[in-house]
């Protein structure tokens, strides 16, 4: 039987969805605890043909698989992966040295070089985010000079320093939707519309997801991005333009609680074939 | 620990506000409940029988998504 080691920290809805998907296929997948594991030579079992990481905090996450990698085992998502994806800030540089279909963006650390990079993007509004954070969080629409000169003293007066790298991007018209597509090694399996009338459409913010039919457009796209940061499984979150598709980012360790329903695809069951074909070299 | 064999009787009581809290399905260990009188998010840290350990559910972190 193959076992998958589950790395996890807090059990989410998505980790129960594996669980169950694991014991339909007759797979033990195996909870690790990372925030109570030690991680040196003779503390930590590798007794497990594949982890899966699927640490809610990103940190304690890519240490894990640091080490796993380290030791000789493979990890799902692999930590070249996890590294491209958790900083926007580098998964923007891949896409764009991809040739893929991003938003214009930039990196400062100053006010002053902030105005520069913004009149480079085309001008207010920007959206300023953190280069490392998920579910939406501190996410500023930033609509004129006033609003962005107060949010980098706020950053600046009471931020960490990660918080006080200032990722810039353009503002993208939607409407009033995104797409979120679930890809594995290449595939795109399936895909949803996170509807909302805020700007902001994370479901964990409260949009709304609904099916989404894959076409050849999407399909290409996801497989372009999967290749530039390493493949593996991966969210790809898609704005709808004028001018076509556009990635706006990509995440290793996505949650779809809300997406099996929509789709019909089970995503927790894609995830465990994604890790059986790893172990038996039939996935990338 | 799958507890879904154990789920018709497993229990414990709110680290906050002591109200009895009874999830209706499986829960496994480190999974987020809520209580359901004063809405704490709450932490399975794990069983005595089918008696649930909860204590208070660790705040959302800066690195914390997906």
């Amino acid at each position: 039987m193959t076992t998958i080691a589950l790395l996890h920290s807090t059990i989410r809805a998505e980790e129960k969805l594996l669980l169950e998907a694991a014991r339909s296929r007759a797979v033990e997948l195996r909870p690790v605890d990372v925030r109570t594991a030690v991680f040196s030579a003779g503390f930590f079992p590798l007794d497990f043909d594949i982890a899966l990481e699927r640490s809610v905090s990103t940190v304690k996450g890519t240490y894990a698989v640091a080490y796993i990698e380290a030791c000789g085992r493979p990890a799902v998502n692999s930590l070249e992966v996890a590294r491209n994806c958790q900083d926007k800030f580098q998964t923007s540089l891949l896409l764009e040295r991809a040739g893929i279909p991003t938003p214009r963006f930039a990196l400062v650390f100053e006010p002053e070089p902030a105005l520069e990079a913004v009149e480079a993007l085309g001008g207010f509004p920007v959206v300023l985010k953190p280069p490392l954070g998920s579910w939406g969080r501190l996410l500023a629409k930033v609509n004129d000079r006033d609003a962005l000169e107060a949010l980098l003293e706020h950053k600046d007066v009471l931020g960490t320093p990660p918080q006080k790298a200032y990722y810039l991007q353009e503002y993208v018209r939607k409407p009033g939707r995104d797409i979120r597509a679930f890809v594995a090694g290449g595939e795109t399996i399936c895909a949803i519309y996170r509807e909302s009338g805020h700007w902001i459409t994370n479901t964990a913010r409260g949009a709304v997801a609904k099916n989404c039919p894959v076409g050849g457009d999407l399909r290409t796209l996801c497989a372009r991005v999967s290749g530039a940061v390493g493949g593996g499984l991966l969210a790809v979150d898609v704005f709808e333009t004028a001018s076509g598709l556009t990635v706006n980012e990509v995440n290793h360790t996505m949650e779809f609680r809300n997406s099996e329903g929509p789709t019909g695809v089970s995503i927790a069951g894609a995830v465990i074939d994604y890790c059986l074909g790893r172990v038996e070299g039939r996935a990338r | 620990m799958s507890t879904e064999q154990l789920a018709f009787s497993l229990h414990g009581e709110c680290p906050v506000c002591a109200a009895s809290v009874a999830p209706p399905g499986g829960v496994e260990e480190t999974e987020i409940l809520t209580c359901p009188d004063c809405q704490s998010p709450l932490v399975v840290d794990g069983f005595d029988g089918p008696r649930l350990r909860l204590s208070e559910a660790p705040l959302i972190e800066e690195d914390w998504g997906e």
